[in-house]
């Protein structure tokens, strides 16, 4: 069955549209969240997965948002986080203190409390560098 | 009227039609992509985690800012001890030249500060880039850069 064009060229300008109204409202949440606006925090869900990750020892968590690393680092990585497990630490508080970004960069600042095995209690920030979706540098 | 003049207005009635018809659908369209948008857009999940309220800038942590943002070395020699500035050295990597500092938040656990600024300025090469770094204060002094 054929359409007529004038079907057609509805459903195409609808959907051309749909794609613009995407593409723009995407760009303007990017610069809201970096920004802070609209209520937001700037809190980027990238970042924040990665502390999720980091603070339940899940490796899986931060593979799909680091960079591509060798076989080595990631064998190293899985070494270390089974190593960090058996220390049995536990998350106290997890505190988004603000951050800021520049062309594709985008810096997360956190706070971090934890309690060792042995009951010692460590606050220590954390300042991730995210860009193209991953969290590029953690320091 | 004659015919031809009736059929350009006819013409020019359809196109307009046409037209405004066209903007309305490219419209729903826009504001279909803006929804569907919103709905799929969930932002950062939630915290599982307990988190600590914001407290004010310590004045020794804005001291130190606002002698980097400055390029006060003279200043900043006295805020911080070697070790301090060696650290503050690591952070700041690879900005060399310091545009701007911004203090975007701080937080206090049983007397401990954490501050947090973001530095822009540019690396040897004249690339601009934006840093994070982290002042820790204990008893009004700077303890610690990471």
């Amino acid at each position: 069955m054929r359409m007529s064009p004038l079907v057609t060229g509805s459903v195409g300008t609808v959907l051309v549209g749909a794609l613009l109204g995407f593409l723009i409202s995407s760009f303007v949440g990017v610069i809201a969240q970096d920004n802070g606006l609209l209520g937001g925090n700037g809190e980027s869900p990238v970042a924040r997965s990665y502390m999720m990750g980091l603070l339940q020892q899940d490796p899986g968590l931060l593979t799909n948002i680091r960079p591509t690393r060798d076989i080595a680092q990631r064998a190293l990585e899985l070494q270390g986080s089974a190593q960090s497990r058996n220390t049995n630490i536990t998350p106290l508080s997890l505190t988004y203190l603000g951050g800021g970004s520049m062309g594709g960069f985008s810096i997360h600042i956190y706070a971090v409390g934890l309690r060792s095995g042995s009951g010692v209690d460590q606050f220590f920030p954390l300042a991730l560098t995210v860009a193209r979706g991953k969290v590029i540098r953690s320091e | 009227m004659s015919s031809a003049a009736s059929l350009a207005q006819r013409t020019t009635g359809v196109s307009e039609t046409r037209a405004v018809a066209t903007l309305a659908l490219f419209g729903v369209g826009l504001l279909a992509g803006i929804v569907v948008h919103s709905l799929t857009d969930r932002g950062p999940g939630e915290n599982p985690y307990p988190s600590l309220p914001k407290v004010e800038e310590p004045a020794i942590a804005r001291d130190v800012v606002t002698a980097i943002a400055a390029d006060d070395a003279t200043t900043l020699a006295k805020l911080l001890s070697q070790d301090q500035l060696n650290d503050l050295g690591t952070a700041l990597q690879p900005i060399t030249d310091v545009r701007g500092a911004k203090f975007v938040g701080a937080v206090e656990s049983e007397g401990r500060f954490l501050v947090a600024y973001t530095v822009t300025g540019k690396d040897d090469t004249g690339n601009d880039f934006i840093v994070g770094f982290v002042l820790r204060v204990s008893n009004d002094q700077v303890v610690g850069v990471n």
